[in-house]
Parts: C-alpha cells; structure tokens; sequence
C-alpha cells in the first residue's frame, strides 16, 4: 500500500482478507481514542480454485467501505428473510437471476418488512453503474457488482459463493465492530461531513481552558512591568478567564456548525517548519487594549511575526468578530483572520499562528510557543515537536519564569491549602528542601544563578502533585511542557547543562516520583531510559502514544508528529504484540505517552483515559 | 507501517450482545407466535446437523449467564414447546419477549461453536449445487436432511402440505441461516430475520 507509517487493520476470514489502511489523525489525543483519516482498503478474495493471477481484489476508500458494508450486511439479512421456497429457487438455479423476478423478490422482501429490508427497492435495473450492490446469481452464488471500485478483475462483477459471501461479510461486521469499539470514530469514519457541532466547540473549550494556566502566566508579567496589562478590574485572573471562555460555546453552539471544519480536513503540517529559529530578542510586547477586558499574550519566542518559523499552533475563535479584529495581531503572523460571517466560527488550523479567542469585547490571544505544545498538538496536525529552543537573553528569565510557575500554583484547587493566586506571590525557600525539583530543571549548582531562577524550580514543585490528582488530563499536559521547557533550558542557562549528572539525576528521580502513576509508566520510563539513543541527525524530540494491552504488551503505536513517524523504527518501541511491561493490575489496558529526547532525555507519562 | 490483526476471537461480550438485542425492535403477540416456530426450527436444525441436545443448549445457557431464563431441561423443553406448531398442548407456555432473545442467543452461541461443521456442510452444498447433483447424496448433509426431517415430522402437528422438498429446502436454507449467525454480530441478524419474516407472515 502506498501510504507510509500508516496503521493497517487486517480482518482475514478463510476467503478472503479486508485490509484498511489509515493514518492515526492527532485528534486521536481529543477524543482519547484512534482517529482515522485517509482510510484505504483492499479486498482480496482468495479462492484457493483460482491461480494467484486471477484472484479478485478491490480497493476503494472510506465511503467505498461503507457502501460495500451496507450493500453486504442489507444483503445478507435479506437472504436471512427469504422464504425456502425462494431459497429453493435459488438452490435449483432456476429463472432467478433474471431482474425481473429478482424485483418481484425485491418487492416481497419489501412488503410490511420495513425500510431495513429493503436491498433496492427499486431493483438493480435502476442503480447506476457506479453503485455497490449484489444480487442473488446462479445456484447459491451471488454476485457482487462492484461499481466504481478499483478492481483487478475486467468484470464489474464478482460471483460469490455462499462461503465467501459469509466470510466478506464476517470481515466487513469486524470492521465495523472494531469501529464501533471506538466511540466517536463511528462516524468520524463512516460519515466524515457529519461531525457533530459540539464536538469542535469542545475541542476548543478544552484547549482555551487547558491553556487558561499559561495565558495567565504570560499575563501575570505584563501586569507586573507593564501597567498597561492590568486593565482587567477583577483582580483574580483564572476565574475571569473561565467565565469569559464558557459563555461562549454555548451561546454559540448552533452557529458554529457550518464553519467547522471536520477533523479530517485539518491540515497536515508541512514537514519542513520543524527547525524554527526564533528573533533572539526574548521581549514581552504589549498588545494594544480594547476597552472591554482584553487579555493579550504574545509569545514570549516570538514577538516579531514569524510565528510561521516557529511551527506553532493555532486555533483561532471568534464567534461575534465585529469589533474583533485584532488590534493584538503583534506576534502571530499567520494567524487566522476573524471570519467577517456574524456568526461564529472555529478555524482549526495550520501549525502557525496562534490561538485567539474573541468576543465582543473580550479578546483572548493565547499565542502558544514551544512551551506549551500539548494545549495545542491535537489540533495542530501531526507536527507537535516543540520546534522552538527560544534563545532568550538571561536576563529575561528570571522575570519570566517565577511568574509562570506561579500561575501553576494558582491553579490548584484551594482544598489542598493552596494560597489564593498572588501576582507576588513569591514562594519562601523552605518550600525548596522537601519539594520535588523540576524534571530537568533544578536549582543550579552555580549559586547565581540559583538566586535568578529560585521560584522557578520552588513553586511548580510544590504544587505539582496536586495538579496531577486533580486534573490528569492537565497533569500530562503540565508534565511535558515542563518538561519540554526543561529540555529547552540548557541552550539558555549553561548552568543547567544536561550534562551534569546531578540534574539528570534528580530530573530523572523527579520524573520518577512525579510522573510514575502506574508501574507501567516505570517501567517503561526504565526501558526507554535504557534502550534511547538518539540517532544522528534527529533534530527534534519523537513523541509517541502507546496503547499497552493488560497483559502489558503493546497494542497500539501512534507517532506524533512527521519525525516520531520517520524515526519510529530507531525508537526502540517494541514491536506490536510483544512484550513490553508487566500487566496492568486493573485489567485494563492504559494508554501512555512517551517522548524521547534528541538529547538522549526520556519521558513516559500516563495519558488520562 | 504498524499492523495491527484482528483476531476473529474478539467478539462482543455476552452481556453487550444482550444489551444489543434490547435495543432492537420487540415483537407483538403475533410476531412472537411465529417467532416462537422460528427459533424452535433453528435449534431443531442445529440438533439435526450437529447432533446437540437440550444439555449442550443447557449449558450454551449458562456460559452466556442466561440461567434466569432458562435454568433447567424442563423450562427449556417448555420454551421449545411453546413453538405453535408443535404436536400437543401439555405444558404449552407462553414465550415472552426476554426468553425469546435468550433463545436467539443460545442459537447463535451454539451455530459458533459448531462453525467448523456448518461451513463443511454448506461448502458441501455448494459443491452439490455446482455439480448439479441432489444435495442428500453428500453423506453429511444426507444425514442432515433425514435427522431434520425425522425430528420434525416427530415433533410437529401433520400437516398434509408439508412435503418432504419442502422439509428438504427448509433444512438447506437452515442450514445456510446457521453459517450467517454463527459470525460476530449473528445474534443481530437472526433477531432482525424473526421480526420481518414474522412481519410477513
């Protein structure tokens, strides 16, 4: 099959072998499950009668599949429903295939059996040439007319025996069954225009709420040195920012249907942006205010336009776009325009850009950098590498950081006695000693720059645990921006040099603690941690989502990302079926992500279910 | 490229199969009467070919955790009974809807079990068919079509227009039903077939 680094599903009853071909959508990620697009199949009916060269095969693609599913089970329940007198007829092959008396059987069928049973109601004779159906043939054969079907055969039709008309259709029902077995897929799969409203609106109530802790982080500065950023009256900033984001999709939820785009539209990423280089002038430009509440975050990369370098994200929405359109369009060249429809609309769009959320006078510009790729990949396409390495000066940092960290702590719940979110709110260090450091990024050994970077490290760690109990899909989330951060800090801070063995050590002894939610998730940090050297050449980090069955063997492998998919076969993942951890103790098979480093770092993190 | 097999063996689970089945359509009386006759044929075809009797159907019961309904030889030869076509009305019951979905699931669970014969016997057939030959001179489906022929004749009420063709097509298209409920998603298909074919009569 022509498509690389794609999943095939074989379905192999005795006749006859159903294989689809598909690529893993990263949408995969928002609805938890496989998503595919590009759906390809090939049929192959293997009649041991015939020699290799006239055997039959077919190809077609998704909506081809479903035709030939549907014409395949309707057929056969009609068969089911046949009297033994017509049975007979067909078993003594007398006059049957004739259309005439195949619509008077038609027309039996029909008659008070309802919609389900009718196989054409208006008989083959009126179907087109394209159309996909089957008919009974001579003495128990059936014939399968093919219609536009890529075939190897000169003949549109294909006769069937009674075997391999079971066997197609037992292949077809599993297919079907393995679809079913994956919610929301049914019909992402089988009806790609169909896809339901909310689930865009969902998607992107979810990014702006997961994104919500690093808007607030990115904001938090501006308000600290600039005071032009504080025009918000509300002093608490992740309360606000949620209430602002769920009117919306609500409100809007009937409009937004007709611009959504359905998922296997999103485009891919082009392959070659991975190697952004970022303007090495790290500042925090302002964006302008509009009189209402506007929240505005450039990227801190990226603050002269060449968003398109830098291999980034976006989502853009902006349901009432009248007065929307952005005055804060400072750091995100190829951001989406506001749609001048008054309607409402979702742009699910290309790597570059940023996410921008407007209503009225609200506007939300989250413009998502290398720190914060999770918020965004889903959506992204297949390129979710974090392709910055910002080089910012040094002494950004220390204003730039704390206030991130600080944020983290701020979305913790107060259950877990937590202070109310403080813009200086500056942790004491006795909050050092018994916190789990960082992954990657401790407190350096070199005493200044301890003392540039000592909320950094303090905060977050502290209040880590607490995330991760609370919001697992956040935890994943914080857990490897962190840890991309971390492996982006070494360019920045010689201090921090992954060489040192004692950052590796505790970063390692950090993930180990922190991320380790399952013995599964050990082990396989273990095995990686063992098994991953990074190939020459690998520019970026490979990033995986493993299916691990319960018996802890793999079952699924989806690379994210055009590399993780080049390199799958150096990453060391074990093959499917084979053995790989010990077997999940709750019997269910779990889902993990694995990100590995092109400088050598491991990351294995539990995805929420 | 990642290949992931499909192992035939990945059926839905027993409880899912029931659920399934409550989804779909419920019969009326009538229906039900008719759906009654149905089932007992199916599982007359199956004792035919594959030689089962009331403990593999018994057990069939149990695996599938279906004991509630049928939990013992006489409610089953009771259930059975209720087919109206049978001969007599000593211990007739009334088959309601939840014992006729237990009944379509026993069927299919067994025509599964006993796969590996029904396609023997329909490959049989077709080769039969090819040939141009009478069906009953294979030896397995000519045992087949006596076993079933003797089994109803015995069991039902006469009926002068009941022929043996008839009981001979009756037992081959069976026998072709029983290979299509034996694949995933069978119990679906024979449900759906005992709604319109008893829509039709």
């Amino acid at each position: 099959m022509p498509l690389s680094n794609s999943v095939v599903h074989s379905y192999t009853p005795p006749t006859c072998t159903l294989e689809v071909v598909a690529h893993s959508s990263p949408l995969s990620r928002w609805m938890g499950r496989p998503v595919l697009k590009q759906l390809q199949f090939e049929l192959r009916f293997d009649d041991p009668r015939l020699p290799e060269s006239e055997r039959i095969m077919i190809r077609g693609d998704r909506d081809q599949l479903e035709a030939l599913h549907a014409a395949v089970t309707n057929y056969v329940q009609n068969l089911l429903t046949q009297s033994p007198e017509n049975f007979y007829t067909n078993l003594s092959g007398l006059a049957v295939p004739s259309n005439g008396s195949y619509s008077e059987q038609l027309g039996d069928f029909n008659d008070g059996s309802g919609a389900t049973l009718a196989l054409h109601p208006s008989g083959p004779q009126h179907l087109g040439a394209r159309q996909i159906y089957l008919q009974p043939g001579e003495r128990l054969t059936h014939d399968l007319f093919v219609g536009s079907l890529v075939r190897t055969s000169p003949e549109p039709v294909i006769h069937l025996s009674i075997l391999q008309l079971f066997d197609l259709v037992t292949a077809l029902e599993e297919y079907a069954a393995d679809v079913v077995a994956l919610p929301a897929i049914t019909h992402r799969q089988f009806t790609p225009a169909a896809v339901p409203p909310w689930a865009g609106i969902a998607a992107a109530v979810v990014l702006v709420v997961g994104a919500v802790p690093f808007t607030i982080q990115f904001v938090n500065p501006q308000k600290k040195q600039v005071q032009t950023a504080s025009s918000s009256p509300n002093p608490q900033p992740p309360q606000p920012q949620q209430s602002i984001l769920q009117p919306s999709p609500g409100q809007d939820l009937a409009n937004l249907s007709p611009s959504l785009s359905p998922p296997d539209s999103l485009p891919t990423p082009p392959p070659g942006i991975t190697s952004g280089v970022p303007s090495p002038e790290s500042t925090f430009p302002v964006a302008p205010l509009t009189p209402g509440s506007v929240l505005s975050v450039p990227s801190t990369s990226n603050p002269s336009g060449i968003s398109g370098q830098t291999g980034q994200s976006s989502l853009s929405i902006n349901p009432l776009t009248q007065n929307t359109k952005p005055q804060t369009k400072n750091g995100t060249a190829s951001t989406f325009s506001p749609s001048t429809k008054p309607g409402s609309q979702i742009a699910l769009g290309s790597p570059s850009g940023s996410v921008q959320f407007g209503q009225n006078q609200n506007i939300m510009q989250i413009p998502v950098n290398g720190t914060t790729p999770q918020g965004t990949k889903p959506l992204s396409g297949s390129n979710q590498q974090p392709q910055t390495k910002p080089q910012t000066k040094p002494q950004t940092k220390p204003q730039t950081k704390p206030e991130i960290q600080t944020q983290i702590t701020s979305k913790t719940p107060p259950k877990l006695g937590e202070p109310k979110f403080d813009p200086n709110f500056i942790p004491s260090p006795s909050f050092e000693s018994g916190s789990t450091p960082l992954p990657t990024f401790n407190p350096a050994p070199n005493p200044s720059s301890e003392t540039a970077l000592v909320p950094a490290p303090t905060t977050p760690n502290s209040s880590l645990p607490p995330i991760t109990e609370s919001n697992p899909s956040d935890s994943v989330t914080a857990a490897l921006s962190r840890r991309d951060r971390g492996t982006s800090n070494p360019g920045d801070k010689p201090a921090n040099s992954p060489s040192d063995p004692t950052t590796t050590a505790r970063a390692s002894e950090s993930r180990a603690t922190l991320f380790d939610t399952t013995p599964q998730v050990k082990e396989a940090r273990e095995f990686f941690e063992r098994k991953w050297k990074p190939p020459a050449g690998l520019a970026q980090n490979l990033q995986y989502s493993l299916v691990l069955d319960v018996d802890g063997s793999v079952k699924e492998i989806m690379p994210l990302g055009q590399a993780s998919r080049d390199y799958v076969d150096r990453s060391g993942i074990p093959l499917i079926g084979e053995k790989f951890v010990s077997p999940n103790r709750s019997g269910k098979s779990s889902r993990i992500r694995i990100v590995l480093g092109s400088d050598g770092d491991v990351t294995v993190v539990a995805e929420p279910e | 490229m990642l290949k992931v097999m499909h192992s035939p063996a990945t059926s839905p689970t027993n409880i899912s199969q029931w659920e399934d089945l409550n989804q779909l359509q419920a019969p009326d009386s009538l229906q039900l009467d008719n759906i009654k006759t149905q089932l007992d044929l199916v599982l007359l075809a199956l004792e035919a070919l594959a030689g089962i009797g009331s403990d593999a159907m018994l057990q069939a019961a149990s695996q599938l955790n279906l004991e509630s309904k049928v939990p013992d030889r006489v409610a089953l030869w009771r259930l059975r009974q209720s087919n109206p076509l049978r001969k007599g009305q000593g211990g007739r019951k009334k088959l309601d809807v939840e014992e006729a979905r237990a009944l379509v699931m026993i069927s299919c669970y067994l025509a599964k079990q006993h796969q590996e014969l029904i396609r023997r016997a329909v490959a049989l057939l077709e080769g039969m068919a090819e040939n141009n030959r009478e069906p009953h001179q294979a030896a397995l489906l000519g045992d087949y079509i006596d076993a079933f022929t003797n089994t109803y004749e015995e069991r039902m009420e006469e009926d002068d227009k009941i022929t043996t063709d008839l009981l001979t097509h009756l037992a081959l298209k069976l026998l072709i039903d029983l290979l299509f409920y034996s694949g995933p998603g069978g119990h679906r298909r024979l449900w759906l077939a005992l709604l319109d074919r008893s829509a039709k009569l």
